[in-house]
């Protein structure tokens, strides 16, 4: 059965084939597997690090606030998380140009979580031959006790990770006595196994097919490609003619290049195409050809990098230019945005004032004949020491304003809300007017200004 | 290869993709959807006294199905468009 999709017989669609991805040992490899310990490490670790008393890292949904080591943001830096997830999209953008896919042979969380289950799946059912030849066996006691194994790690694996996932929405101190004592919150239960299925699909399922149909990465990438990325590539002037030979036997007494065709860099492709066709969209630059070749080449005592990570101005013996418009314009675009948000960051106001008018009345004559508008403040405090405030009103003479008490007192990371009236001697102001609503703290740390709209009748 | 001998099966496997394809490209549509609506609206604010539904003015019910919402309603947007676009052999074009 031919499972390469528009091949031979014309057809578009054929049916989708299992990559058996063969083992392979070598130094991308062991690249790739500290860099899936670095990055699992890091996602199953961080809910565990605790900072100042509370989780290091934990974007609290129900309580609309995320906490990052000392900082705690709120909706209201919503711009904050916008900035950096075009940072994060630009750095794609410059390390493509550089170095190819990088991401995607190394540090996409897809490639390490498949990774971890190629792994069990070894642990159980044992190398790509013997895989191969259980999937066609038929069902003895041996296979259900295979199968069923790797289903239980599968699936064992899956929850951890959707209950580690949801410890970073909802602290996962909590989370876990709640789970112990079944005293969990259903939508929480049901947020662990969604993700939990979704990494049993894809990591287990999918595999090379979310890269290959699903990843919007893989589709446009090619566009930040030029002729001095690295890629990975078959260095078909020194491989052909392929063929296979004696060890003893020199290759050119035969006619033959230096590819033995052992085919073994087509069988460990965790995408199973043959990197000897040239570049292809499927490739995810994992370098698992490059290892697989480099051991028979040492093998055979031929040199290294018949696969290698070079570059298209490389293969055709150009100089490869590193500093060029493309990343030089990325590099500066990045700079100036990380220096900008870390500028933002660091003169964030530590409290917010929001001000929301009273929406029942424009505004209120009172007994003693002034004109009274009603607010209710939202004392939004990002810092992690309490501030203790109290309020004055700019930019309207003679006006007071009355929040009840003289001075609010809001813990570090607490949001209270505090209705607060301006009142004016009727007759001094007609119509709208913007009026400023200042919060100072007592030990003068704190100075926030806010607009608010003041109403009176008109023309009076 | 026994897809293409039968033609529903052919139509079978291209609508399973499309559909996978559909409800994936939705899905990214829907969390950012939800990012940027549940950074500006708080889902206990949303609800009052007239509010027909006290269960979802919550904010796990509120996100969870806030979500779902977005993701149902890109989907049914990708589904129709995937549909009305369709160009398989019923117009003479390549199959």
């Amino acid at each position: 059965m031919n499972a390469v999709a528009g091949s031979d017989d014309g057809k578009l669609y054929a049916a989708h084939a299992k990559v058996y991805p063969r083992e392979v040992t070598g130094r991308y490899n062991r690249l790739r597997v500290l860099s899936v310990f670095a990055l699992l490490g890091f996602f199953y670790g961080m809910p565990w690090v605790q900072w100042e008393g509370r989780q290091a890292l934990l974007f609290d949904l129900p309580a609309r606030k995320f906490y990052v080591l000392g900082l705690t943001f709120f909706p209201q830096d919503f711009f904050l998380l916008t900035w950096l997830l075009i940072i994060c999209a630009l750095s794609l953008f410059f390390f493509t140009a550089l170095a190819g896919r990088l991401w995607c042979g190394y540090a996409c969380p897809q490639t390490a979580w498949t990774q971890v289950f190629v792994w069990m799946e070894r642990w159980t059912e044992g190398t790509r031959q013997q895989q191969m030849k259980l999937d066609q066996a038929s069902w003895t006691a041996n296979k259900v006790l295979r199968k069923s194994a790797k289903q239980a790690l599968w699936i064992g694996f899956s929850a951890f990770t959707g209950y580690t996932f949801v410890g970073y929405f909802t602290p996962i101190h909590s989370l876990s006595s709640d789970l112990v004592s079944g005293a969990a919150g259903g939508w929480a239960i049901f947020w662990c196994a969604f993700y939990g299925f979704a990494t049993y699909g894809n990591a287990g399922f999918m595999r090379e097919q979310v890269c290959k149909y699903m990843c919007p990465y893989a589709r446009f990438q090619g566009a930040m490609f030029d002729n001095d990325t690295l890629i990975i590539s078959y260095d078909e002037e020194r491989g052909e003619p392929r063929g296979s030979r004696s060890r003893t036997v020199d290759p050119r007494s035969k006619g033959l290049g230096d590819c033995t065709d052992c085919t073994l860099c087509v069988q460990v492709c965790p995408t199973g195409i043959d990197i000897r066709k040239g570049l292809q969209l499927e490739c995810i630059a994992c370098a698992a050809c490059i290892d697989a070749c480099d051991a028979v080449m040492d093998k055979m005592q031929y040199p290294r990098g018949l696969i290698r990570y070079s570059t298209q101005h490389a293969m055709d013996k150009e100089p490869t230019r590193v500093v060029r418009p493309r990343t030089v314009i990325y590099a500066i675009l990045l700079l100036v945005l990380v220096a900008g948000f870390a500028t933002a960051v660091a003169q964030r106001r530590l409290v917010q004032v929001d001000v929301l008018r009273d929406r029942n009345s424009l505004f209120r004559e009172t007994a003693d004949g002034s004109v009274e508008n009603v607010y209710t403040l939202r004392l939004i405090n990002k810092d992690t020491r309490a501030h203790r405030l109290h309020f004055t009103v700019e930019n309207l003479p003679g006006a007071i304003i009355d929040a009840d008490r003289s001075e609010y007192a809001v813990g570090g990371g607490e949001v209270v809300s505090v209705v607060a009236r301006i009142r004016v001697q009727a007759g001094s102001v007609s119509g709208g007017r913007d009026v400023i609503i200042v919060a100072n703290s007592l030990d003068g740390a704190i100075h926030t200004t806010t607009k608010a709209r003041f109403i009176a009748p008109v023309g009076r | 290869m026994p897809h293409h001998a039968e033609p529903h099966l052919t139509r079978w496997v291209r609508f399973r993709e499309d559909l996978g394809i559909l409800l994936w490209a939705s899905f990214l549509a829907a969390c950012f959807a939800a990012l940027v609506f549940f950074a500006l609206f708080d889902p206990t604010a949303m609800g009052d006294d007239r509010a027909p539904y006290r269960w979802l003015v919550n904010r796990h019910a509120g996100y969870t199905l806030g979500f779902f919402f977005f993701w149902a309603i890109c989907a049914i947007s990708g589904f129709i468009t995937a549909w009305m676009i369709d160009t398989r052999d019923t117009h003479g074009g390549p199959t």
